[in-house]
């Protein structure tokens, strides 16, 4: 297989619950190495789209390929290859963490010696050692969060699809967790990521993708994505009192797009242009207004879902 | 109080297991039971049998045998007790024994004494009974016969008339059969109120998931239960009172559907049937309060300790009657202790006697156990709140 | 291999269920065989009978009488007061009461004189009535011959009574029609009848549960996902359910035969395998039917009550608990229709086997044949479903 193949390759993909179009005609290619984020909103077919790749849905039209074969219910070859970390912990709670690990490894791997080795490592890589013996039930919601990730790693496979690994979990788990799957993308793996967490996706991902209504709305790198909305920086300044002649000055200014004063802090909202915060400030300056505080901080990841997706609440019927 | 008593009836009323248990479970098995009891009460009376007699010469120079073994095979007389057929010798008596066509033969030796020979697969099909019934028909015949030739030995004058066998024969001697109880005694009675106790028993469940949904150690429901403007007993005492109120219902809506379609005698006392279910349900939610306050307990535990103790109400055929009473008669105090005995013996007192001291002992002892169930609950449930905070 | 060992572990770790279904109610199977009565195989006993006797006469000849009915039964003392009666008779605790008014011996010998009928004897009989009958045979037989002594011979109370003591000895000798192989002993049989419950109760309820726990959704989908085939996946649960069944089996039908089965083991090997062999098929077919359970994914708490509803229903139908021969003709004509029927044919069959020989063994192995069938017919609806479920539950809707 060449190193530049597409590790995942889809085309097209429809999947319809009767009328529902859950997934319309979804196109992606992901490459080796990269750490793919698959973002959008809850409903948005994110998970039916992982659950079509790994073939647990059928589906009404397109293509998948992984690793450059066409993938099947019974592509155990492909299957072999690939490690899978579902939403919800998947594991036996009648066994202890070792035995759980090694249940699953032993799905992938025959040989026990080698095995034992697999499992040892992945214990090892989500810090669990402590807790071998433990049954699920008694691990706390991090813990079972890293039992749930070593599951779906021991067996060392070239593509982990992670969907929400991270929900529910303290910051000091979160941290274990994600700059594990940066060691394993280091160690060349494939990763497809999904999440509600922008700054994870930042962080970890090469690659986004948004998802809504069964679409991909947009995707690139996290700087292209943020490139693509009109939303530049936010400036905010603090000011005291402002009157609403200067305010409205504010306003006129070429590339803010809104302003608003919210106690004694003038909070103004750019789109993308080479001196916004001169431009502010020298309103400030020719009206003698003094100020104190000024920050000035580029679009978040946040700010562009929120402007792709829309603020409507989502999940309500 | 209200509150919890409300939300206690609805989850439970939702969540089927209660009603598969104290409503469902006794209702299936009532039908069942009603099947097999149309012919329980028939095996308890008949001794029937079919014996074969060897007609051999030994056979016909008995004296009146012919006609003792003629009077208990009319089957027009209420003295029937076995269909005969006769066979010209003991080895065709025996293959028609061994083909299970009679299961058992007569057969005469030289000094006129009958003998029985029975088949096994007879005696293990039908027991001891209708051989034994047979064996004591000769038996007196024999005794009869022996009375009569000591007579004729002494009083020759009586053979020729007959008077000798008659006296014997004419039965001067009867029984009248009397009823001591209320209401006759009925053998099937006792499965179905052993039933009932059993549901009785299974409901104890439904006050267990109600209370642990109570407690703080149960998980985030209790949790917040536990965190509510309501002092906790009060709470406690409302899903107690729902969980009673709901295997109240169920297991009187299983007693009426006893009466009414099973046609069970329940004696003529509604009001102390209504008592006695209420009592064993109140026994049975403060006995699930109990377990609810132990965590390791689980709903298929309860269903394990009910049907343990079912067994001594006799619940499991036959062979655990026997061992059931066998249990009450060597050992009361532990027949007593358990408390499915105690509501079995309600409704058996309820039906058959006359004063109700009996029916009111078992309901004091359902209700002792109740206070001891809640008393030991409250300990623990005092422990636990303290451990969790 | 490693999933069936995962299967395995998961069974053993319901401790609960196996505690409960197998262990506990198998031991009360063989606590009811034990006590059940058992005579000596070979040799007839007539079973003794709970009797007591209220004499109120306090003659000779009613102390007589009483001695008489005494003999050869087992005596209850019952006081001579209405609840006390009432309580012996109702719990049949005395088969047969008898009472002697006062004043009989006296009217017995008046009315022998003047050859009129003599007073009668008052009798209290429980459910058991067929036993009652037999006493009053009993009584009535004894309480004629006084009759006709006191009638011919005449005399004092005493002669009549040693007059009638001496016609009254010797019994019929009732012997056992010898066959060329020797019955199982009624405990045993009793106990493996009982059988029929826990083996069916813990082997669908540990596989309901254990297929209840592999089947949950976020588990089968990592399952799905691996590159483990379908077809052996379902080896393994499999041979899992056959596992389950044999430990059913063999710790139940072991444990029978450890307490009750010594002699049996000795005289009648081939009764006893046959006993063996209907408890396994019967033990795999509840299998079938725990696997059928899982398949329709009941939960835990549903497998546990078909489990004990099902089990005590199939026990009773199959004639486990009350014998067969109790059942009346339609609910016979439904048991049919239950494997445990089947079971409790060869169970008795073997029991009571004249000889054996292929001719008496075949119809049995037969009957075994057809309550393995009701295995199959589970075992194949449950793959259809299966089958059906995964197709589906690949459709249903998912986040």
């Amino acid at each position: 297989m060449a190193s530049n193949e597409a590790v995942v390759r889809i085309r097209n993909l429809v999947k319809r619950y009767g009328e529902l179009v859950a997934v319309d005609h979804l196109s992606l290619d992901i490459a080796p190495g990269e750490v793919f984020g698959l973002l959008g909103p809850n409903g948005s077919g994110k998970t039916t789209t992982i659950n079509c790749i790994l073939q647990l849905l059928s589906y009404d039209h397109g293509e998948i390929e992984l690793f450059g074969q066409p993938m099947r219910p019974t592509s155990y070859q492909l299957k072999r290859r690939i490690g899978v970390v579902p939403q919800e912990v998947a594991v036996f709670d009648e066994l202890t963490v070792r035995e759980n690990v090694d249940s699953f490894c032993a799905l992938y791997v025959r040989d026990r010696a080698r095995r034992r080795e697999l499992v040892d490592a992945a214990i090892d890589f989500v810090g669990l050692q402590k807790f071998e013996d433990f049954r699920p039930k008694k691990l706390s919601g991090g813990l079972l969060r890293r039992l749930n990730i070593a599951c779906g790693i021991a067996h060392r496979p070239e593509l982990i699809i992670m969907d929400e690994p991270t929900v529910a979990v303290d910051p000091q788990s979160r941290e274990s967790i994600l700059s594990g799957i940066e060691r394993l993308n280091a160690e060349g793996t494939t990763v497809i990521y999904t999440s509600h967490y922008m700054e994870e996706v930042e962080r970890l991902c090469s690659r986004i993708m948004i998802m809504d209504h069964g679409r991909s709305v947009a995707s690139g790198t996290a700087d292209e994505l943020k490139g693509m909305i009109g939303t530049g920086e936010k400036v905010s300044v603090e000011v005291g009192e402002m009157d609403e002649a200067t305010l409205e000055r504010v306003r006129s200014l070429p590339h803010v797009r809104s302003a608003e004063v919210d106690a004694g802090m003038l909070r103004v909202q750019c789109a993308s242009g080479a001196h916004n915060l001169a431009d502010v400030l020298g309103v400030l300056a020719e009206n003698g207004l003094s100020y104190g505080r000024v920050l000035s901080e580029p679009p978040t990841l946040n700010d562009v879902f929120l402007e792709i997706t829309g603020r409507a609440l989502r999940d309500e019927a | 109080m209200l509150a919890s008593l409300r939300a206690s009836v609805l989850s439970l009323a939702r969540d089927k297991a209660l009603l598969v248990w104290t409503l469902a479970f006794p209702i299936i098995m009532t039908l069942i039971f009603m099947g097999m009891f149309s012919g329980i009460q028939d095996a308890y009376t008949t001794v029937g049998s079919t014996l074969g007699v060897v007609r051999d010469k030994n056979y016909s120079a008995a004296m009146g045998l012919d006609e003792t073994i003629q009077a208990i095979s009319d089957p027009t007389s209420s003295d029937h007790i076995c269909n005969v057929t006769y066979y010209e010798s003991a080895a065709d008596a025996e293959a028609a024994a061994n083909a299970t066509e009679v299961d058992a033969y007569l057969t005469v030796d030289a000094e006129g004494a009958p003998q029985l020979h029975v088949t096994n697969a007879s005696l293990s099909e039908n027991g001891t009974l209708p051989t034994s019934v047979l064996a004591e028909i000769l038996d007196t015949y024999q005794h009869t016969r022996a009375a009569a030739e000591k007579v004729a030995a002494t009083r020759p004058e009586l053979l020729a008339t007959g008077e000798a066998i008659g006296a014997f024969t004419e039965s001067a001697v009867q029984t009248v059969r009397l009823t001591a109880t209320k209401n006759p005694p009925s053998p099937d009675a006792r499965y179905y109120y052993a039933l009932l106790a059993m549901a009785a028993g299974m409901g104890a469940t439904a006050a267990m998931v109600s209370v642990r949904r109570l407690l703080p150690t149960a998980g985030p429901l209790g949790a917040r239960q536990a965190l509510a403007a309501v002092p906790r007993w009060r709470m406690l005492v409302g899903a107690l009172l729902g969980a009673w109120l709901c295997e109240f219902a169920c297991l009187l809506v299983a007693a009426l559907f006893m009466w009414g379609v099973a046609g069970v005698s329940f004696g003529n006392d509604a009001s102390g049937v209504v008592v006695a279910l209420a009592a064993s349900s109140l026994m049975a939610c403060a006995a699930g309060t109990l377990c609810g306050t132990v965590t390791r307990m689980e709903t298929s535990m309860i269903s394990g300790i009910t049907c343990l103790l079912s067994l001594f109400t006799g619940l499991y055929g036959t062979a655990s009657q026997q061992l059931a009473d066998t249990i009450e008669t060597s050992v009361p105090a532990l027949a007593h202790a358990n408390p499915l005995w105690q509501t079995t013996n309600s409704f058996y007192a309820l039906l058959y006697y006359d004063t109700p001291d009996a029916f009111l002992e078992s309901v004091a002892a359902l209700l002792i156990m109740t206070l001891v169930f809640l008393a030991l609950a409250s300990f623990r449930l005092r422990r636990t709140s303290y451990d969790h905070l | 291999m490693t999933t069936f060992r995962t299967y395995l572990k998961i069974f053993l770790s319901h401790r609960v269920y196996i505690a409960i279904y197998l262990v506990m109610l198998s031991l009360v199977g063989v606590v009811i065989g034990l006590s059940a009565y058992s005579g000596n195989t070979g040799e007839f006993q007539v079973a003794p009978a709970n009797v007591a006797v209220i004499d109120r006469d306090g003659s000779e000849l009613s102390a007589a009488l009483a001695q008489h009915v005494l003999q050869g039964n087992n005596q209850v003392q019952v006081a001579d007061e209405k609840r006390a009666i009432q309580d012996a008779v109702a719990r049949d605790q005395v088969s047969y009461l008898l009472v002697i008014p006062e004043g009989w011996g006296e009217g017995l010998l008046d009315a022998a004189r003047q050859g009129t009928q003599a007073p009668d004897l008052e009798t209290y009989v429980s459910y058991y009535s067929s036993m009652g009958r037999l006493l009053d045979i009993e009584v009535t037989g004894y309480a004629d011959g006084l009759y006709g002594m006191a009638s011919t011979l005449g005399g004092s109370a005493e002669d009549v009574i040693d007059a009638t003591d001496a016609a009254w000895e010797g019994s019929t000798q009732v012997s056992m029609i010898e066959q060329a192989a020797s019955p199982l002993p009624t405990s045993i049989v009793t106990a493996a009848e009982f059988a029929s419950y826990p083996i069916f109760s813990s082997a669908m309820v540990c596989i309901a549960v254990l297929m209840s726990s592999v089947g949950r959704r976020p588990v089968r989908d990592r399952r799905l996902a691996s590159p483990e085939p379908g077809r052996v996946r379902n080896l393994a649960l499999f041979g899992a359910c056959v596992a389950i069944a044999l430990i059913a089996w063999a710790w139940n039908f072991g444990l029978e035969v450890a307490v009750l089965g010594g002699s049996a083991l000795a005289n009648s090997p081939v009764q006893l395998a046959l006993v063996g062999a209907a408890l396994l098929v019967y033990a795999l077919v509840s299998a079938s039917i725990g696997f059928l359970a899982g398949q329709l994914g009941v939960s835990e708490n549903a497998a546990n009550a078909l489990a004990n509803i099902l089990g005590m229903v199939m026990s009773f139908l199959g004639g486990a608990w009350t014998g067969l021969s109790l059942l009346p003709d339609e609910l016979l004509a439904v048991a049919h229709f239950t494997p445990a029927y089947w079971v409790t044919l060869v169970v008795e069959g073997a029991a009571g086997m004249g000889e054996v020989s292929t001719a008496t063994v075949l119809p049995l192995v037969g009957n075994l044949g057809i309550c393995a069938l009701f295995g199959v017919a589970a075992v194949l609806v449950g793959l259809a479903l299966g089958r059906d479920s995964v197709t589906g539950q690949r459709d249903s809707i998912a986040g």
